[in-house]
């Protein structure tokens, strides 16, 4: 079991999220709806591992994910992305994202991504 | 994809009464046989098999049968039998009016022809509505010449060859997406390029980079919010905060799977996060292609149009 931060701007999404791991067995430990709220709740956290969307207003999440390999360089984040290729996604790979999923989720390629990035 | 289009045009006749309706979409539902349940029940397929194909149409635009050939699990003779048992779901409105008796035979018939008179669709285009054949139903809504002209005189900004056929691609694989995410009731009831487009509600997201675009769902509230409800599996009965967030997300994640396909074709484009809109109207001085689509949970429209048009 694993505690989890979410960073998304959908309602929808977060939900969506909480329910898949919760079921598998994970807390919880905070919902985010923006890349500053995301980033400052890593700091008062912690958590084991961080969800993050890519496209959310304000600050993104590629913006979140960098101030969060800064203040911590071993933190485990996995991507959340309506988009399946492009260079977004390549740029949040090469500044520590540990893996990624496409949108809609689908419950056991979120529960085999976190799994991996927990593992390894 | 023909119960709903036939349905919805009795209903628009008074043939049917939104119960009746309701209640012929319910047993359809219950009776609805999909392509990798006749391949495990016929003994083509695993139910791993069909699993693994399930899985991999979330992230590609290919449908069940197309995997399933490339993937081994399928030869194309197999495939053609299984959608040659699936085509005659297409039956399956007209055998439910007939057994609930409130269609007698000739009324049936002349329901029929009516409807094909009447909805302006070819011999062929019908027939595509038939096979659930959506890239040739989505054609016969861009046939009409007016429509194409405009969008392919559009100023567009960014490297598009066939303008037109883009936007065309784009409504296709929308359509895929709402039979897929939201309900297999999906019926287009007319296309039209206008230069303003008045709405209650409108949830909106720009697609950037080398192409310049800007796509809208728009309609009434109690519509949107059953279309997103669908869609987020949640119950939703007004546009409030989660409905608006469900439809952008529906929009988000079509416009991610459309520019992962343009990715591929050497395309790179981003998308800003889904804006919502109440009681304004969308100004364009290029073309608003404006697409109405009817589901179960209501009509809505689809728009797309290059640049950013100005909100009133």
């Amino acid at each position: 079991m694993a505690r989890i931060l979410i960073v998304d701007d959908s309602i929808v999404s977060r939900s969506n999220l909480r329910r898949i791991l919760e079921e598998a067995g994970h807390e919880v430990a905070g919902e985010a709806g923006d890349g500053a709220s995301g980033l400052e709740q890593y700091g008062q956290l912690r958590p084991d591992l961080v969800t993050m969307d890519i496209t959310m207003p304000g600050m993104s999440g590629l913006d979140c994910l960098k101030g969060i390999m800064e203040k911590d360089p071993t933190a485990k984040v996995v991507m959340m992305t309506a988009i399946g290729q492009g260079p977004k996604i390549m740029e949040a790979l090469e500044s520590g994202a540990c893996h990624y999923v496409t949108k809609p989720f689908e419950t056991s390629k979120v529960v085999e991504a976190i799994s991996d990035v927990l593992c390894s | 994809m023909f119960s709903h289009y036939f349905g919805n045009y009795l209903l628009g006749r008074r043939l049917l009464t939104p119960a009746q309706y309701k209640e012929i979409l319910a047993s359809l539902d219950s009776v609805h046989v999909k392509l990798g349940m006749l391949a495990i029940e016929s003994g083509l397929m695993t139910a791993q098999q069909v699993n693994e194909v399930h899985t991999l149409q979330m992230t590609l635009d290919k449908r069940f049968g197309e995997i399933a050939v490339e993937r081994g699990c399928l030869t194309r003779e197999n495939l053609e039998g299984l959608l040659g048992t699936q085509n005659k779901r297409h039956l399956a409105l007209s055998q439910a009016l007939l057994d609930k008796g409130w269609f007698s035979f000739e009324q049936l018939e002349d329901a029929l022809a009516d409807f094909k008179h009447e909805t302006n669709l070819s011999d062929a285009e019908i027939q595509a509505v038939k096979d659930n054949d959506v890239d040739a139903l989505v054609a016969a809504y861009f046939r009409n010449a007016e429509l194409t002209a405009a969008l392919e005189a559009a100023p567009v900004e960014g490297a598009v060859d066939a303008p037109a056929r883009l936007i065309q691609d784009y409504v296709a694989l929308f359509v895929r997406n709402l039979v897929r995410f939201v309900d297999p009731g999906v019926v287009i009831t007319g296309s039209a390029c206008v230069s303003s487009h008045d709405f209650e509600w409108s949830v909106s997201q720009e697609i950037t980079g080398s192409v310049a675009m800007r796509t809208a769902i728009t309609g009434e509230g109690l519509a949107l919010a059953g279309m997103g409800g669908r869609f987020a599996k949640m119950d939703l009965a007004e546009m409030d905060a989660v409905a608006q967030d469900a439809i952008g997300e529906l929009l988000n994640c079509h416009n991610g799977l459309f520019l992962s396909k343009l990715s591929n074709d050497g395309l790179d484009l981003d998308l800003s996060p889904p804006v919502t809109h109440h009681r304004r109207t969308f100004l364009s001085r290029s073309s608003l292609c404006v697409i109405s689509i009817t589901l179960p949970t209501g009509s809505f429209e689809l728009l797309i149009t290059w640049g950013s048009p100005a909100i009133a």
